[in-house]
Parts: structure tokens; sequence; C-alpha cells
């Protein structure tokens, strides 16, 4: 699915909600649907703090990569300069962090010292288990945050 | 003095002094629209601590269904800040076993000082 958004943070939660009736009925654990709800609301109120001129989407899929059955979360929005060079270094940090967990720990200790924190994206590696990549073109952010999850298994399978 | 609870529909708190512990119950979901409650609420706790002869504060999170980033923030500064102010305090989290990313979430505030936050 992709949803766009325009300044309508009150859409958060029906997005949250869609997301959890989707993966309760189509995953096999509760604690993998837990982990990709976080994801989704830490992107989405990323999406709706950073996004500039109202622009922005989220896609969720479910699907198969490489045959393997796979979920993959997309944003795209349009951001000022400065919120686009935060991002970028988060995203660099994050992504290089041998041990994101780590690093999440690190930032949570160092919580009010600044603002903006970037846990939201450190948290998709160190608790939600994403692979992260990004793209910048011009003024727009797209992030991709995929993973492997486990179908479940439906009656007419057994 | 009296805590002031929040009562949101999102969200919501309810406080209970009990001998020398406070037991405040954190219910529903704290995404970015209901963290400020949070925020104001933990600024509200902070002053009625002074008051209070209160050694441990447990917050029950049974029925907290998510935190996201803001929220672990605001946890994380008022646990700092009561360290500095009442290092003999103890924060106590009772966690959900249902819900695997309590745990996962809240241990990064019980590194913030093992001495001061447990997890149940």
């Amino acid at each position: 699915m992709t949803l766009g958004f325009r300044n309508r943070d009150c859409l958060m939660r029906s997005v949250r909600n869609l997301v959890v009736d989707v993966c309760s009925e189509l995953l096999d654990s509760l604690d993998t649907t837990q982990q990709l709800v976080v994801a989704v609301q830490e992107l989405l109120e990323n999406l709706v703090k950073y996004s500039e001129y109202g622009a922005a989407e989220l896609d969720f899929e479910l699907c198969l990569l490489d045959g393997q059955p796979t979920v993959r979360i997309g944003t795209s929005n349009r951001a000022s300069e400065r919120h686009l060079s935060e991002a970028r270094c988060m995203l660099d940090r994050t992504i290089s962090a041998s041990d994101p967990l780590e690093l999440f720990h690190a930032l949570v200790a160092t919580s009010g010292e600044r603002k903006g924190s970037g846990l939201g994206l450190v948290r998709l590696r160190a608790e939600s288990g994403l692979a992260l990549s990004y793209v910048v073109d011009d003024d727009r952010l797209r992030i991709e945050a995929s993973r492997r999850v486990q179908p479940r298994r439906m009656e007419m399978d057994r | 003095m009296t805590i002031a609870d929040v009562s949101g529909e999102v969200f919501s708190t309810r406080s209970e002094l009990d001998g020398s512990g406070l037991r405040v119950k954190l219910t529903g979901c704290l995404d970015m629209e209901t963290a400020p409650a949070l925020e104001r609420f933990l600024g509200g706790l902070s002053r009625a601590l002074e008051s209070l002869s209160v050694r441990e504060i447990e917050f029950d999170v049974d029925g907290l269904y998510l935190m996201s980033s803001s929220s672990i923030s605001h946890l994380a500064v008022w646990i700092k800040r009561l360290k500095a102010q009442a290092p003999a305090s103890r924060v106590r989290f009772k966690t959900n076993p249902n819900l695997a990313w309590q745990r996962r979430t809240l241990d990064s505030l019980r590194r913030l000082s093992e001495r001061v936050v447990t997890i149940d």
C-alpha cells in the first residue's frame, strides 16, 4: 500500500492500526508485528515532523524478494536543506554502525542534549532489525527499510 | 501535593501512593501527539516527588502498547534528573510479557543507571 500525507498527522493512528491488522493477519509472530509497528510509527513521525511543502509518502509492502518473504517500508518526502543534512548524517551513522543497539543506547544516554535526536532512525535497525538505505535527489529524501519475515501458515497450507 | 494524571483518550496515567512507593500506571499509546502529555506529567511528578517521601517509583506499563522515540527521550531526561536530584530513588518498570518491545526499549533506560532502574 502507498499512503500520501499532506500535513495529516491525524492519519498516523489509522495507518498504524492498518499495519497492525495486516501484519497480524499475514505474519507468524506477534513480536515481528510489534517491531514493524514501531518502525512504521518512527518513519511516520519523521514524515510529519520534517516534510516540507506537505508532500510525503509511505509505502508498506509484504512481498517475495529473491524468493524470500520480505517486508519493505519506504518513505519519500521533500525536506529543507538543514533537515536533509541532519538526516543524511544520522542515516550514515545508523547504516555504518557495527552494533546499532550500542548506538541506540548511546543516543538514549545523551537525550535532551540536542534537538532532533535521531533515535527513531537508529531504532529501525536496533529494535526492528531492518536494513536501511537512502537516496537524496535534489530536495527529496527516500528511505527504504527491509527485512525478512515469516508468513503465517494458513489452514489450507497445513 | 497531588500528582496531575493524564486522562486522554489515547494515553492516560493513574498514580497511587502506596507507603513509601508511588505506582504509576501508563495506559495506551505514546506517539508524537501524546508525548507532550507524558513530558508534562513527568515534570509534575518531579515537583511532587520533592515534597513526598517516596523512594520507589513503579511504572506499570502492562497496558502500554507503543512508545515512540520522543517519549523514550522524555523518560531518559527524567531519569537522569531524578538520579542527580534524588540519588536514593529507585525506578521500576513492570512490563507485559506479551509485549516484547517493552523490554527491548526500556533496556536502554535501565542502562542509564542499573542502580536506579530495574525492569520486571
